[in-house]
């Protein structure tokens, strides 16, 4: 079976876990790397292979760790779900040069490490890279904000440079997402702002990322693409 | 239970040389689509285009075949089904929260490689 390896697979609710849940049902064998909370419930509750892997991706030491953890019970990789994120909100003017540093670390560099090891290893004919990204406008939360955005930016590169290897990438920017970090307020805004009448779930981006990991979904390539009911910001 | 309805609309380059009624007509398209989402979404009705970038429906000379072949970082020219593809995911039950998109399925052609 094709094998995907899934990073910051955290809280049982959140997008790296339904999107576990989503490739298991498409028979996908899961490397699972995590660093907060410990999913090693999904290896009772999916009916595939799982190996799991604990690193700290602010290390630069860590990708590579991650990758021969996971691979020496797996084997080769064919898909690559980078979901890991580092989030401390904090404004333009409050934010310190080492809380950027770890932002960057973390959500730039450990996605182009992951990357340039996933390219690597690959045997198969075809491969799927795909990262969450956010909006870049996020207000009180500049670390996070630019990260994310020069993390579409070393997607956007793999879809170029990596595609003669059969390698697509994309990014998935799920919008505001139900994964229990939501108040009340945000909640009720961002039901407000989308015209579908809901607010978004794992499950919606998870969807989309089982897609694109499908045969069917191997011509979208060097896209952003947004899950997320058609929500606005500017609403 | 609401009803779900999918809706899309194929689209295409903005700039689109020596085409000015047909790129500019798509352009107008895309916002169509957009009005669409937004008004139609608490209907339970998602709408999306579709770009499928050069795809090889028997209008292309050797000249454009080649160029776009050679802008596509997969490495061949799309076809009918990669667009089809992603219509059918759009439409079917897991598809239905991607709306008010204007979604590329096309292999990561550059205009300007």
């Amino acid at each position: 079976m094709p094998a995907a390896l899934l990073t910051g697979v955290g809280r049982p609710n959140g997008i790296a876990a339904a999107a576990a849940r989503a490739l298991a049902a498409d028979g996908w064998d899961l490397g699972l790397h995590w660093y907060d909370e410990d999913p090693s419930h999904l290896k009772e509750e999916l009916a595939v292979r799982v190996a799991l892997h604990r690193d700290d991706l602010a290390d630069a030491g860590a990708p590579a760790r991650t990758f021969d953890a996971l691979s020496a019970e797996l084997g080769a990789f064919d898909a690559l779900l980078l979901v890991h994120t580092r989030c401390v909100a904090k404004g333009l003017l409050d934010t310190t040069a080492e809380e950027l540093d770890l932002h960057f670390a973390t959500n730039v560099r450990a996605a182009m490490l992951m990357i340039q090891l996933f390219a690597a290893q690959l045997q198969s004919p075809e491969g799927r890279i795909i990262a969450l990204t956010s909006d870049h406008f996020t207000p009180e939360n500049l670390a996070y904000g630019t990260s994310k955005a020069a993390l579409d930016r070393v997607v956007l590169a793999a879809a170029h440079e990596l595609g003669p290897r059969g390698i697509s990438a994309n990014c998935i920017n799920p919008g505001p997402n139900d994964t229990g970090w939501m108040t009340p307020e945000i909640y009720e805004d961002a039901k407000r702002k989308t015209p579908l009448g809901r607010v978004g779930l794992p499950e919606d981006a998870a969807r989309l990322a089982r897609f694109l990991c499908s045969p069917a979904g191997g011509w979208v390539s060097g896209q952003v693409l947004y899950s997320n009911g058609a929500f606005r910001l500017n609403v | 239970m609401a009803r779900r309805a999918g809706s899309s609309a194929l689209t295409s380059d903005h700039f689109t040389p020596r085409n000015l009624a047909y790129g500019t007509s798509k352009a107008a398209l895309d916002r169509v689509v957009l009005a669409a989402a937004n008004e139609l979404g608490p209907r339970g009705i998602s709408a999306n285009c579709i770009h499928p970038g050069p795809n090889d429906t028997g209008w292309m000379t050797p000249e454009i075949y080649e160029d776009a072949k050679r802008k596509t970082p997969l490495g061949r020219v799309g076809l009918p089904e990669d667009a089809a593809r992603l219509a059918r995911f759009l439409c079917s039950p897991a598809g239905g929260w991607v709306s008010g998109q204007v979604l590329y399925s096309n292999g990561a052609f550059r205009l300007n490689v």
